[in-house]
């Protein structure tokens, strides 16, 4: 019995010390292609994390407190809406990761599927808004 | 009156005592070892999403760096290939190649960016593009889990 809790103990250990890295994936091959992002048009939400830890959600500020709700009201109307998620160059990688995690466990399909989420590098958002000819994420006055 | 003959007593490594401090060592190395693509302490952004590489996967370590490069803020560059131990690299050229040989060897793999939390999105960006000059397709952002207090919640 000692033994078999010894060998269990190991086990769990060694299995927990070797566990792989967990993120968020970005599909770099999307970035070369300006049509991944949708054009305008069609149901997506484009959220913005700013310098000052603020959000612009479809171009209108929200508190960051209540950045997750203001895009699943958003996204409630639209089962196949997309997420696009960016930061101002100020602001830090851990707001967008933070936001992009509140986002997920936020924003499910009533269907119980899966949101996408695109987080465009910078060329790929300044070769959309050049196709299209207005920037998604520029706020409203 | 005949005593017995005294018997030698056999000289012998009391080896179940030997076996039970090589276990405590072993448990106690264990638990105290981490393994990790880097030793570099840096702090990872928090978030819930569980997107997981493969064990062993190519690592970029983005950290924040004393020097100074102009009015920009100076980041180091630690590159780990799955094989050899994790080395600093000279700067961007050096991961440009890096990533290049990568990409060429597996064109599919799935490297990872080991990047601190409060380093500038801007600065993630230009590595990622980096990256994909490089060749490099799929990219995972490493973060960790919140704990159950309820770490890195907005209030």
């Amino acid at each position: 019995m000692a033994d078999l809790a010894f060998l269990l103990l190991v086990f769990v250990a060694v299995g927990g010390i070797f566990s792989a890295a967990r993120g968020v994936a970005v599909d770099l091959d999307a970035a070369t292609r300006e049509a991944d992002l949708p054009p305008p048009g069609t149901p997506a939400v484009w959220v913005r994390v700013r310098a000052d830890d603020s959000v612009l959600v479809d171009g209108s500020p929200v508190p960051r407190a209540l950045a997750a709700d203001a895009v699943r009201g958003r996204l409630a109307p639209f089962s196949e809406a997309v997420v696009v998620l960016d930061a101002e160059p100020q602001a830090t990688f851990g707001a967008l990761a933070l936001l992009l995690s509140e986002i997920v466990s936020e924003g499910s399909r009533s269907d119980g599927g899966e949101r996408r989420i695109a987080i465009p590098t910078r060329a790929q958002l300044e070769a959309h808004v050049r196709a299209t000819g207005r920037d998604p994420f520029q706020e409203i006055r | 009156m005949r005593l017995p003959r005294a018997r030698p007593i056999p000289v012998t490594i009391p080896a179940t005592a030997l076996a039970d401090l090589a276990l405590l060592l072993v448990l106690y190395f264990v638990l105290t070892t981490t393994y990790d693509a880097d030793r570099l302490r840096i702090e990872i952004p928090v978030s819930d999403t569980a997107t997981a590489a493969e064990i062993g996967s190519p690592c970029v370590v983005v950290a924040r760096s004393e020097e100074r490069s102009g009015a920009a803020e100076g980041l180091r560059y630690r590159w780990y290939d799955g094989r050899s131990a994790a080395r600093e690299l000279g700067g961007r050229e050096d991961l440009w190649l890096e990533v290049s040989r990568v990409a060429d060897r597996e064109p599919e793999a799935t490297l990872v960016v080991k990047a601190e939390a409060t380093v500038r999105w801007s600065q993630v960006d230009e590595v990622l593009e980096l990256m994909r000059e490089a060749g490099a397709r799929r990219v995972l952002l490493w973060t960790r889990p919140a704990l159950a207090s309820g770490e890195g919640r907005n209030p």
